[in-house]
Protein backbone atom coordinates (compact mmCIF):
# COMPACT_ATOMS: atom_id res chain seq x y z
CA UNK A 1 0.00 0.00 0.00
CA UNK A 2 1.41 3.40 -0.88
CA UNK A 3 0.87 6.44 1.30
CA UNK A 4 0.06 9.54 -0.76
CA UNK A 5 2.84 12.09 -0.38
CA UNK A 6 1.26 15.23 1.05
CA UNK A 7 2.91 18.64 0.66
CA UNK A 8 0.74 21.04 2.69
CA UNK A 9 3.18 23.93 2.29
CA UNK A 10 3.25 23.59 -1.46
CA UNK A 11 -0.55 23.28 -1.57
CA UNK A 12 -0.91 26.40 0.58
CA UNK A 13 1.46 28.25 -1.72
CA UNK A 14 -0.56 27.15 -4.75
CA UNK A 15 -3.71 28.44 -3.05
CA UNK A 16 -2.03 31.79 -2.25
CA UNK A 17 -0.98 32.09 -5.88
CA UNK A 18 -4.62 31.94 -6.92
CA UNK A 19 -5.34 35.15 -4.98
CA UNK A 20 -5.35 38.12 -7.35
CA UNK A 21 -2.19 40.25 -7.03
CA UNK A 22 -0.76 37.89 -4.42
CA UNK A 23 2.77 39.27 -4.78
CA UNK A 24 1.62 42.75 -3.88
CA UNK A 25 -0.46 41.46 -0.98
CA UNK A 26 2.57 39.52 0.26
CA UNK A 27 4.62 42.70 0.16
CA UNK A 28 2.00 44.54 2.23
CA UNK A 29 1.85 41.68 4.73
CA UNK A 30 5.63 41.83 5.15
CA UNK A 31 5.63 45.62 5.60
CA UNK A 32 2.81 45.59 8.14
CA UNK A 33 4.16 42.43 9.82
CA UNK A 34 7.51 44.12 10.22
CA UNK A 35 5.92 47.11 11.93
CA UNK A 36 3.86 44.81 14.18
CA UNK A 37 7.03 42.87 15.04
CA UNK A 38 8.73 46.14 15.96
CA UNK A 39 5.94 46.85 18.46
CA UNK A 40 6.01 43.28 19.76
CA UNK A 41 9.70 43.74 20.60
CA UNK A 42 8.73 46.64 22.83
CA UNK A 43 6.36 44.64 25.01
CA UNK A 44 5.15 46.74 27.93
CA UNK A 45 5.44 49.93 25.95
CA UNK A 46 2.18 51.14 24.49
CA UNK A 47 3.07 53.28 21.49
CA UNK A 48 -0.52 54.32 20.91
CA UNK A 49 -1.30 55.55 24.42
CA UNK A 50 -1.00 59.24 25.16
CA UNK A 51 -0.29 58.60 28.83
CA UNK A 52 3.06 58.27 30.49
CA UNK A 53 3.74 54.62 29.76
CA UNK A 54 5.21 52.31 32.35
CA UNK A 55 8.67 53.75 32.70
CA UNK A 56 10.28 50.93 30.74
CA UNK A 57 13.22 51.19 28.41
CA UNK A 58 12.43 49.97 24.92
CA UNK A 59 14.39 47.00 23.67
CA UNK A 60 16.49 47.77 20.61
CA UNK A 61 17.17 44.41 19.05
CA UNK A 62 15.54 44.56 15.62
CA UNK A 63 17.50 45.09 12.40
CA UNK A 64 16.49 48.75 11.89
CA UNK A 65 17.48 49.44 15.50
CA UNK A 66 20.87 47.85 14.92
CA UNK A 67 21.36 49.99 11.83
CA UNK A 68 21.16 53.10 14.02
CA UNK A 69 24.87 52.95 14.97
CA UNK A 70 26.14 52.62 11.36
CA UNK A 71 23.74 55.40 10.28
CA UNK A 72 25.14 57.71 12.99
CA UNK A 73 28.70 56.84 11.97
CA UNK A 74 27.78 57.67 8.37
CA UNK A 75 26.30 60.99 9.43
CA UNK A 76 28.97 62.18 11.89
CA UNK A 77 32.07 60.36 10.53
CA UNK A 78 31.93 59.00 13.42
CA UNK A 79 30.54 60.81 16.54
CA UNK A 80 33.41 62.41 18.47
CA UNK A 81 33.61 62.57 22.29
CA UNK A 82 35.38 65.96 22.40
CA UNK A 83 33.28 67.97 24.83
CA UNK A 84 32.77 65.53 27.69
CA UNK A 85 34.83 63.24 29.93
CA UNK A 86 33.80 60.78 32.61
CA UNK A 87 34.82 60.33 36.23
CA UNK A 88 33.49 56.99 37.40
CA UNK A 89 32.80 55.52 40.80
CA UNK A 90 32.77 51.73 40.86
CA UNK A 91 33.26 49.13 43.54
CA UNK A 92 36.35 47.80 41.77
CA UNK A 93 38.35 50.96 42.61
CA UNK A 94 36.32 53.02 45.09
CA UNK A 95 35.09 51.71 48.45
CA UNK A 96 31.66 50.10 48.29
CA UNK A 97 30.40 52.16 51.24
CA UNK A 98 30.28 55.37 49.19
CA UNK A 99 27.63 53.71 47.02
CA UNK A 100 25.70 52.02 49.81
CA UNK A 101 25.81 54.72 52.49
CA UNK A 102 24.29 58.08 51.55
CA UNK A 103 26.40 60.06 54.09
CA UNK A 104 29.66 58.41 53.00
CA UNK A 105 28.73 59.15 49.38
CA UNK A 106 28.28 62.85 50.19
CA UNK A 107 31.53 62.94 52.19
CA UNK A 108 33.39 61.42 49.25
CA UNK A 109 31.91 63.99 46.83
CA UNK A 110 32.84 66.77 49.29
CA UNK A 111 36.47 65.64 48.89
CA UNK A 112 36.33 64.91 45.16
CA UNK A 113 34.60 68.01 43.75
CA UNK A 114 37.08 70.66 45.07
CA UNK A 115 40.03 68.56 43.82
CA UNK A 116 38.36 68.15 40.44
CA UNK A 117 37.68 71.91 40.35
CA UNK A 118 41.43 72.59 40.61
CA UNK A 119 41.78 71.01 37.14
CA UNK A 120 39.42 73.65 35.71
CA UNK A 121 36.59 71.66 34.13
CA UNK A 122 33.87 73.68 32.41
CA UNK A 123 30.95 72.13 34.30
CA UNK A 124 30.70 69.26 36.80
CA UNK A 125 27.67 67.01 36.34
CA UNK A 126 26.76 64.58 39.13
CA UNK A 127 24.49 61.89 37.71
CA UNK A 128 22.75 61.26 41.01
CA UNK A 129 19.65 62.41 42.86
CA UNK A 130 20.11 63.70 46.42
CA UNK A 131 17.21 63.79 48.84
CA UNK A 132 16.96 65.68 52.11
CA UNK A 133 16.25 62.61 54.21
CA UNK A 134 18.75 60.04 52.90
CA UNK A 135 21.55 61.40 55.10
CA UNK A 136 20.56 63.03 58.37
CA UNK A 137 24.05 63.99 59.59
CA UNK A 138 23.98 67.83 59.56
CA UNK A 139 27.79 68.13 59.54
CA UNK A 140 28.09 65.93 56.44
CA UNK A 141 25.31 67.83 54.68
CA UNK A 142 26.82 71.25 55.52
CA UNK A 143 30.26 70.14 54.30
CA UNK A 144 28.61 68.83 51.11
CA UNK A 145 26.85 72.17 50.50
CA UNK A 146 30.00 74.18 51.12
CA UNK A 147 32.12 71.92 48.88
CA UNK A 148 29.73 72.17 45.93
CA UNK A 149 29.35 75.93 46.35
CA UNK A 150 33.07 76.64 46.80
CA UNK A 151 34.45 79.83 45.18
CA UNK A 152 36.66 77.96 42.69
CA UNK A 153 34.08 75.29 41.83
CA UNK A 154 32.55 75.60 38.32
CA UNK A 155 28.78 75.26 37.91
CA UNK A 156 27.57 71.91 39.25
CA UNK A 157 24.56 70.06 37.84
CA UNK A 158 22.92 67.39 40.00
CA UNK A 159 20.03 65.01 39.39
CA UNK A 160 16.38 65.78 40.08
CA UNK A 161 14.10 62.78 40.48
CA UNK A 162 10.58 62.60 39.05
CA UNK A 163 8.60 59.43 39.61
CA UNK A 164 5.91 58.18 37.29
CA UNK A 165 2.58 58.81 38.94
CA UNK A 166 -0.03 56.61 37.31
CA UNK A 167 -2.95 58.20 39.17
CA UNK A 168 -5.16 60.86 37.65
CA UNK A 169 -2.78 63.45 39.10
CA UNK A 170 -0.51 63.14 36.10
CA UNK A 171 2.62 61.53 34.85
CA UNK A 172 5.80 62.85 36.40
CA UNK A 173 5.75 63.95 40.02
CA UNK A 174 8.88 65.73 41.24
CA UNK A 175 10.42 64.38 44.44
CA UNK A 176 11.67 66.98 46.94
CA UNK A 177 15.39 67.53 46.40
CA UNK A 178 18.25 68.25 48.77
CA UNK A 179 18.68 71.94 49.66
CA UNK A 180 21.96 72.69 47.89
CA UNK A 181 22.08 76.44 48.66
CA UNK A 182 24.87 77.15 51.14
CA UNK A 183 24.09 78.52 54.61
CA UNK A 184 24.54 82.28 54.92
CA UNK A 185 25.77 82.33 58.52
CA UNK A 186 29.24 81.51 59.81
CA UNK A 187 30.17 77.87 60.54
CA UNK A 188 27.42 76.46 58.40
CA UNK A 189 24.57 78.15 60.22
CA UNK A 190 21.86 80.55 59.15
CA UNK A 191 19.23 80.41 56.41
CA UNK A 192 20.17 79.13 52.96
CA UNK A 193 21.49 81.60 50.41
CA UNK A 194 18.98 82.70 47.74
CA UNK A 195 21.11 81.23 44.96
CA UNK A 196 23.21 78.12 44.60
CA UNK A 197 26.05 76.97 42.39
CA UNK A 198 24.18 73.67 42.01
CA UNK A 199 21.55 73.41 39.27
CA UNK A 200 19.09 70.54 39.08
CA UNK A 201 18.21 68.54 35.97
CA UNK A 202 15.84 65.62 35.58
CA UNK A 203 17.43 62.17 35.43
CA UNK A 204 14.27 60.83 33.77
CA UNK A 205 15.18 59.07 30.51
CA UNK A 206 13.11 58.65 27.37
CA UNK A 207 11.75 55.12 26.91
CA UNK A 208 13.79 55.15 23.70
CA UNK A 209 17.17 55.79 25.30
CA UNK A 210 18.66 56.88 21.99
CA UNK A 211 16.61 60.06 22.40
CA UNK A 212 18.00 62.94 24.49
CA UNK A 213 15.50 63.80 27.24
CA UNK A 214 15.67 67.58 26.87
CA UNK A 215 12.61 68.48 28.85
CA UNK A 216 9.67 66.81 30.60
CA UNK A 217 6.42 68.18 31.94
CA UNK A 218 6.27 67.52 35.65
CA UNK A 219 4.40 68.69 38.73
CA UNK A 220 5.27 69.11 42.38
CA UNK A 221 2.56 67.68 44.58
CA UNK A 222 -0.57 65.58 44.00
CA UNK A 223 -3.80 67.43 44.73
CA UNK A 224 -5.09 65.49 47.69
CA UNK A 225 -5.28 68.37 50.15
CA UNK A 226 -8.50 70.02 49.00
CA UNK A 227 -6.48 72.25 46.67
CA UNK A 228 -5.79 71.50 43.05
CA UNK A 229 -2.48 69.86 42.30
CA UNK A 230 0.23 72.19 41.06
CA UNK A 231 0.13 72.72 37.33
CA UNK A 232 2.57 70.93 35.08
CA UNK A 233 5.63 72.88 34.11
CA UNK A 234 8.47 72.04 31.77
CA UNK A 235 11.51 70.82 33.70
CA UNK A 236 14.85 70.50 31.91
CA UNK A 237 16.71 67.22 31.72
CA UNK A 238 20.16 66.76 33.27
CA UNK A 239 21.98 66.92 29.91
CA UNK A 240 20.15 70.07 28.81
CA UNK A 241 20.90 71.84 32.12
CA UNK A 242 24.58 70.86 31.71
CA UNK A 243 24.57 72.39 28.21
CA UNK A 244 22.89 75.56 29.53
CA UNK A 245 25.68 75.92 32.08
CA UNK A 246 28.45 74.97 29.68
CA UNK A 247 27.44 76.91 26.58
CA UNK A 248 24.28 79.06 26.85
CA UNK A 249 24.53 79.91 23.15
CA UNK A 250 24.13 76.24 22.18
CA UNK A 251 21.29 75.80 24.68
CA UNK A 252 19.41 78.76 23.23
CA UNK A 253 20.20 77.92 19.60
CA UNK A 254 17.30 77.86 17.17
CA UNK A 255 17.80 74.13 16.65
CA UNK A 256 17.35 73.17 20.30
CA UNK A 257 14.64 75.77 20.78
CA UNK A 258 12.71 74.03 18.00
CA UNK A 259 12.84 70.76 19.95
CA UNK A 260 11.69 72.30 23.24
CA UNK A 261 8.95 74.31 21.52
CA UNK A 262 7.70 71.18 19.73
CA UNK A 263 8.13 69.03 22.84
CA UNK A 264 10.27 66.53 21.01
CA UNK A 265 13.48 64.78 21.95
CA UNK A 266 16.28 64.48 19.37
CA UNK A 267 18.06 61.22 18.57
CA UNK A 268 21.54 61.42 20.11
CA UNK A 269 24.86 60.06 18.93
CA UNK A 270 26.91 57.62 20.96
CA UNK A 271 30.71 57.71 20.70
CA UNK A 272 32.38 54.35 21.25
CA UNK A 273 34.17 55.61 24.40
CA UNK A 274 34.85 58.72 26.44
CA UNK A 275 38.05 59.76 28.18
CA UNK A 276 37.43 58.14 31.55
CA UNK A 277 39.12 58.30 34.92
CA UNK A 278 38.28 56.77 38.26
CA UNK A 279 37.33 59.17 41.06
CA UNK A 280 40.18 57.79 43.19
CA UNK A 281 42.62 58.55 40.35
CA UNK A 282 41.49 62.22 40.47
CA UNK A 283 41.95 62.38 44.24
CA UNK A 284 45.27 60.57 44.34
CA UNK A 285 46.91 62.78 41.73
CA UNK A 286 47.01 65.79 44.07
CA UNK A 287 48.81 66.03 47.41
CA UNK A 288 45.70 67.37 49.19
CA UNK A 289 43.55 64.71 47.57
CA UNK A 290 45.87 61.92 48.66
CA UNK A 291 45.83 63.31 52.22
CA UNK A 292 42.00 63.30 52.17
CA UNK A 293 42.02 59.70 50.92
CA UNK A 294 44.17 58.70 53.86
CA UNK A 295 42.27 60.85 56.38
CA UNK A 296 38.83 59.55 55.40
CA UNK A 297 40.06 56.03 54.63
CA UNK A 298 38.79 55.94 51.06
CA UNK A 299 41.52 53.50 50.11
CA UNK A 300 45.21 53.25 49.33
CA UNK A 301 46.51 55.63 46.65
CA UNK A 302 49.44 53.28 46.03
CA UNK A 303 46.99 50.68 44.73
CA UNK A 304 45.10 53.06 42.43
CA UNK A 305 46.01 52.80 38.71
CA UNK A 306 47.15 56.26 37.51
CA UNK A 307 45.86 57.45 34.15
CA UNK A 308 46.11 60.84 32.47
CA UNK A 309 43.27 63.19 33.34
CA UNK A 310 41.30 64.85 30.53
CA UNK A 311 39.25 67.30 32.51
CA UNK A 312 40.34 70.84 31.72
CA UNK A 313 37.74 72.75 29.71
CA UNK A 314 35.42 69.76 29.51
CA UNK A 315 32.05 68.91 30.97
CA UNK A 316 32.89 66.23 33.52
CA UNK A 317 30.20 63.69 34.32
CA UNK A 318 30.63 61.98 37.70
CA UNK A 319 28.61 58.79 37.94
CA UNK A 320 28.40 55.42 39.61
CA UNK A 321 28.77 52.28 37.53
CA UNK A 322 26.17 50.12 39.24
CA UNK A 323 23.96 47.36 37.87
CA UNK A 324 20.77 49.23 38.84
CA UNK A 325 21.75 51.97 36.37
CA UNK A 326 22.38 49.70 33.37
CA UNK A 327 20.21 50.23 30.31
CA UNK A 328 19.69 47.97 27.29
CA UNK A 329 21.31 49.50 24.27
CA UNK A 330 21.69 47.96 20.81
CA UNK A 331 22.00 44.41 22.04
CA UNK A 332 24.45 45.37 24.81
CA UNK A 333 24.15 47.47 27.95
CA UNK A 334 25.16 51.04 28.78
CA UNK A 335 25.57 52.69 32.18
CA UNK A 336 23.53 55.78 33.06
CA UNK A 337 26.56 58.13 33.33
CA UNK A 338 27.75 57.01 29.88
CA UNK A 339 24.28 57.78 28.52
CA UNK A 340 24.26 61.24 30.09
CA UNK A 341 27.79 61.90 28.80
CA UNK A 342 26.65 60.91 25.29
CA UNK A 343 23.59 63.18 25.51
CA UNK A 344 25.65 66.20 26.65
CA UNK A 345 28.29 65.54 24.00
CA UNK A 346 25.61 65.17 21.28
CA UNK A 347 24.05 68.51 22.19
CA UNK A 348 27.33 70.43 22.53
CA UNK A 349 28.77 68.99 19.31
CA UNK A 350 25.49 69.33 17.39
CA UNK A 351 25.53 65.58 16.72
CA UNK A 352 21.84 64.78 16.92
CA UNK A 353 19.02 64.16 14.47
CA UNK A 354 15.28 64.70 14.38
CA UNK A 355 12.86 61.82 14.31
CA UNK A 356 10.21 61.56 11.65
CA UNK A 357 6.83 61.23 13.34
CA UNK A 358 5.31 57.75 13.52
CA UNK A 359 2.24 58.77 11.47
CA UNK A 360 4.33 60.35 8.73
CA UNK A 361 6.58 57.29 8.58
CA UNK A 362 3.55 55.05 8.22
CA UNK A 363 2.12 57.24 5.46
CA UNK A 364 5.48 57.23 3.65
CA UNK A 365 5.74 53.45 3.88
CA UNK A 366 2.24 52.82 2.60
CA UNK A 367 2.69 55.38 -0.16
CA UNK A 368 5.92 53.75 -1.30
CA UNK A 369 4.29 50.31 -1.21
CA UNK A 370 1.25 51.66 -3.08
CA UNK A 371 3.36 53.23 -5.83
CA UNK A 372 5.18 49.92 -6.29
CA UNK A 373 1.92 47.98 -6.22
CA UNK A 374 0.22 50.18 -8.83
CA UNK A 375 3.33 49.99 -11.01
CA UNK A 376 3.34 46.18 -10.76
CA UNK A 377 -0.35 45.85 -11.59
CA UNK A 378 0.11 47.99 -14.68
CA UNK A 379 3.07 45.96 -15.82
CA UNK A 380 1.56 42.54 -15.11
CA UNK A 381 -1.50 43.54 -17.05
CA UNK A 382 0.78 44.46 -19.90
CA UNK A 383 -0.35 48.05 -19.85
CA UNK A 384 3.04 49.31 -21.02
CA UNK A 385 4.02 46.07 -22.70
CA UNK A 386 7.30 45.67 -20.77
CA UNK A 387 8.97 42.31 -20.12
CA UNK A 388 9.12 40.84 -16.62
CA UNK A 389 12.85 41.44 -16.42
CA UNK A 390 12.36 45.13 -17.21
CA UNK A 391 9.65 45.22 -14.50
CA UNK A 392 12.12 43.73 -12.07
CA UNK A 393 14.77 46.32 -12.97
CA UNK A 394 12.27 49.15 -12.48
CA UNK A 395 11.22 47.71 -9.11
CA UNK A 396 14.86 47.44 -8.12
CA UNK A 397 15.35 51.11 -9.03
CA UNK A 398 12.29 51.98 -6.90
CA UNK A 399 13.87 50.15 -3.98
CA UNK A 400 17.11 52.04 -4.55
CA UNK A 401 15.25 55.36 -4.60
CA UNK A 402 13.53 54.40 -1.33
CA UNK A 403 16.86 53.61 0.32
CA UNK A 404 18.35 56.84 -1.02
CA UNK A 405 15.43 58.82 0.42
CA UNK A 406 16.15 57.14 3.75
CA UNK A 407 19.83 58.08 3.63
CA UNK A 408 19.04 61.59 2.38
CA UNK A 409 16.56 62.06 5.25
CA UNK A 410 19.30 61.04 7.65
CA UNK A 411 21.80 63.38 6.03
CA UNK A 412 19.48 66.35 6.56
CA UNK A 413 18.94 65.30 10.14
CA UNK A 414 15.98 62.93 10.24
CA UNK A 415 15.85 59.31 11.39
CA UNK A 416 12.96 57.14 10.19
CA UNK A 417 13.55 53.54 11.35
CA UNK A 418 10.15 52.27 10.20
CA UNK A 419 10.92 53.34 6.66
CA UNK A 420 13.39 50.45 6.43
CA UNK A 421 10.49 47.99 6.63
CA UNK A 422 9.08 49.32 3.38
CA UNK A 423 12.41 48.59 1.77
CA UNK A 424 12.35 45.07 3.27
CA UNK A 425 8.85 44.44 1.92
CA UNK A 426 9.72 45.59 -1.58
CA UNK A 427 12.96 43.59 -1.45
CA UNK A 428 10.98 40.45 -0.69
CA UNK A 429 8.62 41.28 -3.56
CA UNK A 430 11.67 41.45 -5.82
CA UNK A 431 13.00 38.11 -4.60
CA UNK A 432 9.66 36.41 -5.22
CA UNK A 433 9.68 37.87 -8.71
CA UNK A 434 13.22 36.54 -9.38
CA UNK A 435 12.00 33.04 -8.50
CA UNK A 436 9.01 33.60 -10.75
CA UNK A 437 11.18 34.68 -13.69
CA UNK A 438 13.65 31.81 -13.09
CA UNK A 439 10.78 29.28 -13.03
CA UNK A 440 9.38 30.64 -16.28
CA UNK A 441 12.82 30.52 -17.87
CA UNK A 442 13.21 26.89 -16.76
CA UNK A 443 9.78 26.04 -18.11
CA UNK A 444 10.61 27.48 -21.54
CA UNK A 445 14.27 26.36 -21.66
CA UNK A 446 13.55 22.85 -20.29
CA UNK A 447 11.50 21.52 -23.30
CA UNK A 448 13.99 23.18 -25.70
CA UNK A 449 16.89 21.31 -24.03
CA UNK A 450 14.88 18.08 -24.08
CA UNK A 451 14.21 18.56 -27.80
CA UNK A 452 17.95 19.19 -28.42
CA UNK A 453 18.83 15.95 -26.56
CA UNK A 454 16.25 13.93 -28.56
CA UNK A 455 17.37 15.32 -31.93
CA UNK A 456 21.04 14.55 -31.19
CA UNK B 1 -21.48 67.32 1.42
CA UNK B 2 -24.32 69.53 2.69
CA UNK B 3 -25.45 66.76 5.03
CA UNK B 4 -21.92 66.48 6.41
CA UNK B 5 -21.73 70.25 6.94
CA UNK B 6 -25.10 70.29 8.74
CA UNK B 7 -24.02 67.33 10.86
CA UNK B 8 -20.74 69.08 11.83
CA UNK B 9 -22.53 72.32 12.67
CA UNK B 10 -25.02 70.37 14.75
CA UNK B 11 -22.23 68.62 16.65
CA UNK B 12 -20.41 71.91 17.32
CA UNK B 13 -23.53 73.68 18.57
CA UNK B 14 -24.47 70.68 20.73
CA UNK B 15 -20.98 70.66 22.26
CA UNK B 16 -21.11 74.42 22.83
CA UNK B 17 -24.53 74.16 24.43
CA UNK B 18 -23.34 71.34 26.70
CA UNK B 19 -20.21 73.24 27.76
CA UNK B 20 -22.22 76.35 28.61
CA UNK B 21 -24.71 74.23 30.55
CA UNK B 22 -22.08 72.39 32.63
CA UNK B 23 -20.14 75.55 33.30
CA UNK B 24 -22.90 77.90 34.40
CA UNK B 25 -26.32 76.32 34.67
CA UNK B 26 -27.37 73.91 37.43
CA UNK B 27 -27.17 70.32 36.21
CA UNK B 28 -27.16 66.75 37.51
CA UNK B 29 -23.89 64.89 38.03
CA UNK B 30 -23.59 61.16 38.66
CA UNK B 31 -20.51 59.61 40.20
CA UNK B 32 -18.79 58.25 43.27
CA UNK B 33 -18.28 60.39 46.37
CA UNK B 34 -15.02 59.96 48.30
CA UNK B 35 -13.60 61.53 51.42
CA UNK B 36 -10.25 63.33 51.09
CA UNK B 37 -7.37 61.91 53.12
CA UNK B 38 -6.09 63.41 56.36
CA UNK B 39 -5.94 66.26 57.34
CA UNK B 40 -8.76 67.21 54.94
CA UNK B 41 -11.06 64.36 55.85
CA UNK B 42 -13.98 66.76 56.24
CA UNK B 43 -13.90 67.53 52.51
CA UNK B 44 -15.39 65.36 49.76
CA UNK B 45 -14.80 64.85 46.06
CA UNK B 46 -17.04 63.50 43.32
CA UNK B 47 -15.40 61.32 40.66
CA UNK B 48 -17.72 61.80 37.71
CA UNK B 49 -17.07 60.89 34.09
CA UNK B 50 -13.30 61.27 34.28
CA UNK B 51 -13.54 64.57 36.18
CA UNK B 52 -12.76 65.24 39.81
CA UNK B 53 -14.86 67.87 41.64
CA UNK B 54 -14.65 69.20 45.16
CA UNK B 55 -18.09 69.18 46.77
CA UNK B 56 -19.55 72.19 48.51
CA UNK B 57 -23.09 73.33 49.29
CA UNK B 58 -25.94 71.25 50.68
CA UNK B 59 -25.46 67.50 51.03
CA UNK B 60 -25.31 64.93 53.83
CA UNK B 61 -21.66 63.76 53.91
CA UNK B 62 -22.35 60.69 56.03
CA UNK B 63 -24.99 59.44 53.58
CA UNK B 64 -23.26 60.17 50.26
CA UNK B 65 -19.66 59.22 51.17
CA UNK B 66 -18.45 56.06 49.39
CA UNK B 67 -21.69 55.80 47.40
CA UNK B 68 -22.72 56.20 43.80
CA UNK B 69 -24.89 59.32 43.79
CA UNK B 70 -26.69 61.73 41.55
CA UNK B 71 -26.22 65.32 42.70
CA UNK B 72 -27.77 68.46 41.31
CA UNK B 73 -25.82 71.68 41.51
CA UNK B 74 -23.69 74.33 39.84
CA UNK B 75 -20.25 73.58 38.57
CA UNK B 76 -17.63 76.25 39.27
CA UNK B 77 -14.56 76.17 37.04
CA UNK B 78 -11.07 75.73 38.42
CA UNK B 79 -8.81 78.74 38.80
CA UNK B 80 -5.37 79.06 40.32
CA UNK B 81 -5.15 76.50 43.08
CA UNK B 82 -8.94 76.35 43.45
CA UNK B 83 -10.07 73.05 41.97
CA UNK B 84 -13.18 72.31 39.93
CA UNK B 85 -15.99 72.61 42.48
CA UNK B 86 -19.58 71.40 42.46
CA UNK B 87 -21.86 73.57 44.58
CA UNK B 88 -24.56 71.03 45.45
CA UNK B 89 -28.18 72.19 45.61
CA UNK B 90 -29.79 68.80 46.18
CA UNK B 91 -29.11 65.08 46.33
CA UNK B 92 -31.20 63.42 43.62
CA UNK B 93 -30.31 59.78 44.36
CA UNK B 94 -28.02 57.65 46.52
CA UNK B 95 -27.21 54.29 44.92
CA UNK B 96 -24.75 51.41 45.58
CA UNK B 97 -21.57 51.62 47.64
CA UNK B 98 -18.39 52.47 45.70
CA UNK B 99 -14.70 52.96 46.37
CA UNK B 100 -13.57 55.16 43.50
CA UNK B 101 -11.57 58.26 44.31
CA UNK B 102 -9.82 60.95 42.30
CA UNK B 103 -7.28 63.75 42.50
CA UNK B 104 -8.18 67.40 42.17
CA UNK B 105 -6.45 68.57 39.05
CA UNK B 106 -5.27 72.05 38.16
CA UNK B 107 -6.83 74.00 35.30
CA UNK B 108 -5.52 72.90 31.95
CA UNK B 109 -4.02 69.65 30.86
CA UNK B 110 -1.93 67.37 33.00
CA UNK B 111 0.48 64.66 32.06
CA UNK B 112 3.21 64.20 29.52
CA UNK B 113 2.15 66.65 26.87
CA UNK B 114 4.90 65.89 24.42
CA UNK B 115 5.10 63.02 22.02
CA UNK B 116 7.80 61.36 24.05
CA UNK B 117 7.34 58.59 26.63
CA UNK B 118 9.27 58.46 29.90
CA UNK B 119 11.50 55.43 30.41
CA UNK B 120 13.64 54.51 33.40
CA UNK B 121 15.82 56.75 35.57
CA UNK B 122 19.21 57.75 34.20
CA UNK B 123 20.88 58.55 37.51
CA UNK B 124 21.45 56.63 40.70
CA UNK B 125 19.24 57.36 43.69
CA UNK B 126 20.71 59.40 46.53
CA UNK B 127 19.28 57.12 49.19
CA UNK B 128 21.25 54.02 50.06
CA UNK B 129 20.04 51.15 47.87
CA UNK B 130 18.45 48.29 49.73
CA UNK B 131 20.64 45.79 47.86
CA UNK B 132 24.26 46.93 47.66
CA UNK B 133 25.94 46.59 44.26
CA UNK B 134 27.50 43.17 43.93
CA UNK B 135 31.25 42.88 43.59
CA UNK B 136 32.20 41.85 40.05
Amino acid sequence: MTVPHSRPLSEAFQRIKKVPYWRILLMFVVVLGGIAWQFYLNVGFDVFSSGCGKGHDEAHVSLPEKLYGPFMTLRFHPPTPRAVSLVTISDSVEPLRIMTNACDGRKFLSDLVPQLALLRPRVIVIDKYYSEGACTDPDVNTAFRLALNGPSVPPVVAGQLAVIDSSAAGCLCLKPAFQFAPPTGPDGTGPPAPTSNVHLGLTQLNSDIRKIPLQWWAHDVPGNNGKAASSDRPVNGLAYVAVQQSDPDVASSADLQWFTANEEHPFGSFPKSFKTSSAMNVLCQSVTGAQLVEQHQWGDCAQVPRTQLYVTGKVVVIGELVDSDLHPFGGGDIYGPQLQASYINSLLEGQYVRSVSFGLQLVMILLAALVTAVWDIELYNGFLGLSKITTWVIDFLLLLVLMLINVALFEVGYFAPLFLFASAGILLGLLVRIIDIAKEKLATDGPKAHRRECSS
Amino acid sequence: MKILLIFCLGMVSAAAAQSVQSAYAPASFAGCVAKLPLPNQDRYVLASGGRCMLLSGTFAPAKVADHEVVLRGTLIGASGLEPLTLNVDSTVAIKDACSQTCVLEPPGARGVHNKEKPGSQGGTPGAAPSIPPQAK
